[in-house]
């Protein structure tokens, strides 16, 4: 194992691993994903992490989005030809936990009318937010293909039940400067996340979808 | 020895030639074995003929099973069944004899763990014998342990978290009993049947927390079988696995384990010295020194361990149900076992951020300052709340809380456990107040009491950080005020705070970076500096290995390097105002920060914290600071315990000097009775070295001389001649 990560060898590992998607193409876009362990951190007392990071460049795309609307960003929603979900709509769910979490299943991510984020958990119960989709708000004023963006290259660090976790950094499409941006950005800040910063990191890969994972540290 | 002098009654005998030479004795071996057959059918109906005979041959064939695996094949079934269908109607002796000999069976390997564990199980609640239980658990326990020693023995583990989990859904249907009323447990002469399937649980229950707080099992089915435990109609039961969640009795028995395992090196060491040498000795502490290494190695680095809460399956429906039994056996359960029972669902809703929406109409009706325990039942209410309850369904319960609590008519005390209460459940969900409800509560700040007056302000400043706009305009304070003009909104229900772009202070280590090359004209090469911060850190992780603070050491070195050169331009950088609009630093996309990088800008931050605390940045400025201090010092000494669920002592507030009750008070008279003398005359006692009461001489010379004048001996001295007086006087010369 090396003990240190240097930025060049980042970018041999990203250029192999995107040249290894090249070679073999798949029928989809893959995704690289960027892979963490922790060490020395002990969850009983510690307290659990999370933390939410943009992106400075959208590492989804194609990430399925639906909108909890009123009636004003309803017509909005068509304009742009994102998909959405009624009150009523809502409403006729009526709280079923399955229906809930098939929604939830159904979307990578929620947006939700500013005016109808307080009755969210009324609505669907904890669903939602257990699966770590709580609706991002948007309001009236702010342009909805912008915030479409800024949700789909947000990405966040949220500890589970185990001590590892991975978060999606880029596609294999993008440009190697623009996958080595993302990553560096990730680890920067999930490392100053961590109390003891380097200390509690145990290992880092990157992989892509299909391919080998390749260990930076 | 001839074969002619065996005698066939004398076992043991036996026993020691079978196992030196199996094939030759077969025969002996056979008719032993038909013996015991035929006994056991005969045991089956009449066990008290011929008990001591069949334990002695019992023993013997468990004894030699391993040289006829053929012929014995079905005899440690045949005594497992025998102790557990005709358990009621053996001798102790028979009992414990019986379970001695599975366990020899298991230790030679003719039977496997699982099967021995699955015939221990049962016996467990049904023993009445405290010593054999004892046994029988700490078999269960050690076998358990010893199987998951090297690695996790997942077969076994699932094939006994299974068993337990039967052990206690077993009794699942049974009518709950409650604790309070006519009702109670053990009143009812039915109680028979769920009494024995409580007791089955409670084992399944203590051994589960048992196994969880060794460390052996630390999974998600140990915690599912505990999880159903709560649920369990007998009280018993429930409360101990709710114990469990809540985390209240890890502590307890833990001193136990930690002598087992600690060695006393330096004990060892002297004992070596003093005691005899020989090669041998030398050898064993070898030996045992090498075993307390490995035990310290292994101690400092723990396998990391996710609470019971945590690992809860399906936590809504688990509130849910708690919810539900609470709810509906209310007038059952005693007043503490409902308390329990509110602070794990509690606990379960604030950690998973759970909707249990009942729960707040329930626990209204508790909210009365003349409830017992209200402190407690307050702490359930607080952790129940996160940011994502409905701040509708908290509002009525805030508003009960003031007017229940809050008024002239009570006692102080309670007026500032009202607004702590109200407090707590505020900082989580700060839009459950309501703006006229606040203007009245911060008005308690003016109180002449002290907890009632930090209360206040404790809200006070809480709504100035979170929501100033509720606040009246003059109460706002100067910071809050000035967000508010530069229109910096509180954050609406449901946002989480914006996600970042950058690190935070990632600028001002960049600014920092920046000024060290100018200053140096690039002398240093940006890679090589790369490099040397790396390599600091390096060395120490090796270190590391062996003793954790290695790290810190190096780290400072680093930090003076830094510092030796760039202590003007602190003040430089200080000097450059630090609000400039906020700027995205591309460092965070350029360069992979070291750890000596992570260290700079903790210290640049603390200095930019100083510097808004110098300024006049008000409270928050100062927190901040205080906070970053507390994560350096705690990196350097250690990680503290973070308490994330309130206390009472949260609720009830800095109190005065409360009055002692009666325990105290007889203490703190004892304690003034320790080394003082007893009170009464000391008269005649003092400067004896034997205490005895006053003699008669002492008693005549202290007597008032009023009483003494006119008796004989005075009054004959007076009237005494010359003559007598110089006789008397001669008389006390000679003596």
């Amino acid at each position: 194992m090396s003990s240190k990560i240097q930025v060049s060898s980042v970018r041999t590992s990203i250029r192999g691993l995107l040249a290894d998607a090249t070679e073999k193409k798949r029928n989809f876009v893959e995704t690289i994903e960027l892979q963490i362990g922790l060490k020395n951190y002990d969850p009983q007392r510690d307290k659990r992490f999370s933390g939410t990071v943009k992106l400075p460049n959208v590492p989804r795309p194609r990430m399925s989005m639906c909108i909890l609307a009123d009636a004003a960003d309803i017509d909005r929603a068509k304009q742009i030809e994102l998909e959405y979900m009624s009150v009523d709509d809502l409403k006729k769910l009526n709280k079923n936990k399955k229906l809930v979490k098939k929604l939830a299943k159904k979307y990578d991510a929620f947006l939700s009318s500013e005016t109808l984020i307080k009755q969210i958990p009324r609505l669907l119960g904890p669903g939602l937010s257990k699966a770590g989709k709580f609706p991002t708000p948007i309001g009236h004023s702010e342009d909805l293909s912008n915030k479409l963006t800024e949700v789909r290259s947000t990405i966040k660090f949220q500890l589970k039940k185990v001590l590892c976790l991975g978060v999606a950094v880029g596609h294999v499409q993008m440009t190697e400067d623009a996958v080595l941006a993302n990553v560096m950005l990730a680890i920067n800040f999930l490392v100053s996340l961590l109390k003891k910063n380097w200390q509690n990191v145990k290992s880092l890969h990157i992989k892509t979808t299909m391919g080998k994972p390749v260990r930076l540290f | 020895m001839g074969r002619g002098i065996l005698l066939t009654a004398n076992l043991p005998q036996l026993q020691n030639l079978i196992k030196r030479d199996p094939q030759g004795y077969k025969e002996e071996f056979l008719l032993q074995y038909n013996h015991y057959n035929s006994i056991r059918r005969i045991f089956a109906t009449n066990p008290d003929e011929q008990a001591a005979h069949f334990r002695e041959l019992v023993n013997f064939i468990s004894q030699v099973a391993t040289c006829y695996p053929k012929e014995t094949a079905d005899f440690p079934s045949q005594i497992s069944t025998l102790l557990l269908e005709n358990y009621g109607i053996l001798s102790p002796d028979t009992r414990k004899t019986l379970v001695q000999n599975l366990v020899m069976l298991k230790n030679k390997e003719v039977i496997t763990s699982i099967e021995l564990l699955k015939s221990l199980f049962p016996l467990l609640p049904r023993t009445t014998s405290s010593q054999l239980r004892a046994f029988i658990r700490k078999t269960i326990l050690s076998d358990i342990k010893t199987a998951n020693m090297r690695s996790k023995n997942h077969k076994l583990n699932r094939a006994v978290q299974a068993m337990l989990f039967g052990m206690v859904e077993r009794g699942m249907d049974g009518e709950v009993m409650g604790d309070k009323g006519k009702l109670r447990e053990s009143a009812g002469p039915t109680s028979d049947k769920v009494a024995h399937n409580g007791e089955e649980a409670m084992w399944a229950v203590i051994l589960t927390k048992e196994l969880w707080r060794k460390g052996v099992w630390n999974d998600a089915k140990s915690v599912s079988i505990l999880a159903l435990g709560c649920f369990h109609p007998v009280i018993k039961v429930q409360s101990a696995s709710v114990h469990f969640f809540l985390g209240s009795d890890e502590e307890k028995a833990d001193s136990d384990d930690e002598q087992e395992q600690e060695v006393d090196v330096k004990a060892l060491a002297h004992r070596r010295e003093i005691n005899k040498k020989t090669r041998s000795g030398d050898r064993k502490l070898r030996k045992q020194l090498e075993t307390a290494k490995k035990k310290k190695h292994h101690k400092s680095t723990p396998t990391p361990n996710f609470s019971g809460l945590q690992l809860l399956n399906d936590p809504q429906t688990f509130g849910e149900k708690l919810f539900d039994i609470v709810n509906k056996y209310d007038k059952r359960f005693s007043l503490d076992h409902k308390i329990l029972l509110l602070q794990l669902l509690s606990r379960v809703m604030g950690s998973h951020k759970l909707c249990v929406l009942g729960f707040y109409t329930y626990i209204v009706k508790y909210l009365t300052y003349r409830q017992l325990r209200v402190p407690a039942i307050l702490v359930s209410l607080a952790q129940s709340v996160h940011d994502l309850t409905p701040p509708d369904a908290v509002t009525p319960v805030i508003r009960k809380l003031a007017h229940e609590f809050v008024h002239p008519g009570v006692a102080s005390e309670v007026i500032a456990a009202g607004i702590n209460a109200i407090r707590e459940v505020c900082r989580r969900q700060p839009w459950a107040m309501e703006e006229d409800l606040l203007g009245d509560l911060v008005e308690y700040r003016k109180s002449r009491d002290k907890a009632v007056t930090s209360a206040a302000r404790g809200l006070l400043q809480l709504y100035r950080e979170v929501n100033p706009g509720m606040l009246k305009r003059r109460e706002r304070g100067k910071e809050a005020s000035m967000g508010i003009a530069s229109g910096s909104q509180p954050l609406p229900f449901g946002h989480s705070a914006d996600a970042a772009v950058d690190i935070e202070g990632l600028a001002l280590l960049e600014d920092h970076l920046q000024q060290l090359r100018d200053e140096e004209n690039g002398d240093v090469d940006a890679e090589e500096d790369d490099e040397a911060a790396w390599n600091g850190w390096d060395v120490d992780s090796d270190s590391s290995d062996s003793e954790s603070e290695g790290w810190i050491n190096v780290e400072d070195d680093d930090q003076d390097l830094h510092i030796s050169d760039s202590e003007d331009e602190d003040n430089k950088s200080t000097a450059a105002p630090p609000d400039g609009p906020a700027r995205v630093s591309t460092l965070a996309t350029t360069k992979i920060l070291t750890p000596a990088d992570f260290a700079l800008l903790n210290d640049l931050r603390i200095q930019a914290a100083a510097t808004a605390v110098e300024k006049g940045g008000g409270s928050r400025a100062k927190r901040k600071l205080a906070t970053l201090e507390a994560n350096k010092k705690a990196m350097q000494a250690g990680d503290q315990l973070e308490d994330t669920f309130v206390s009472e002592n949260d609720i009830l507030g800095p109190r005065k000097k409360a009055k002692a009750d009666y325990e105290e008070r007889m203490a703190s008279i004892a304690k003034g009775r320790e080394g003082r003398e007893k009170y009464g005359s000391r008269k005649g006692k003092k400067n004896k070295e034997a205490p005895s009461s006053s003699t008669n001489r002492e008693k005549a010379r202290n007597k008032p001389i009023m009483m003494i004048m006119h008796t004989a001996a005075v009054r004959g001295k007076k009237k005494a001649s010359l003559r007598e007086k110089q006789q008397a006087l001669r008389r006390k010369a000679k003596k």
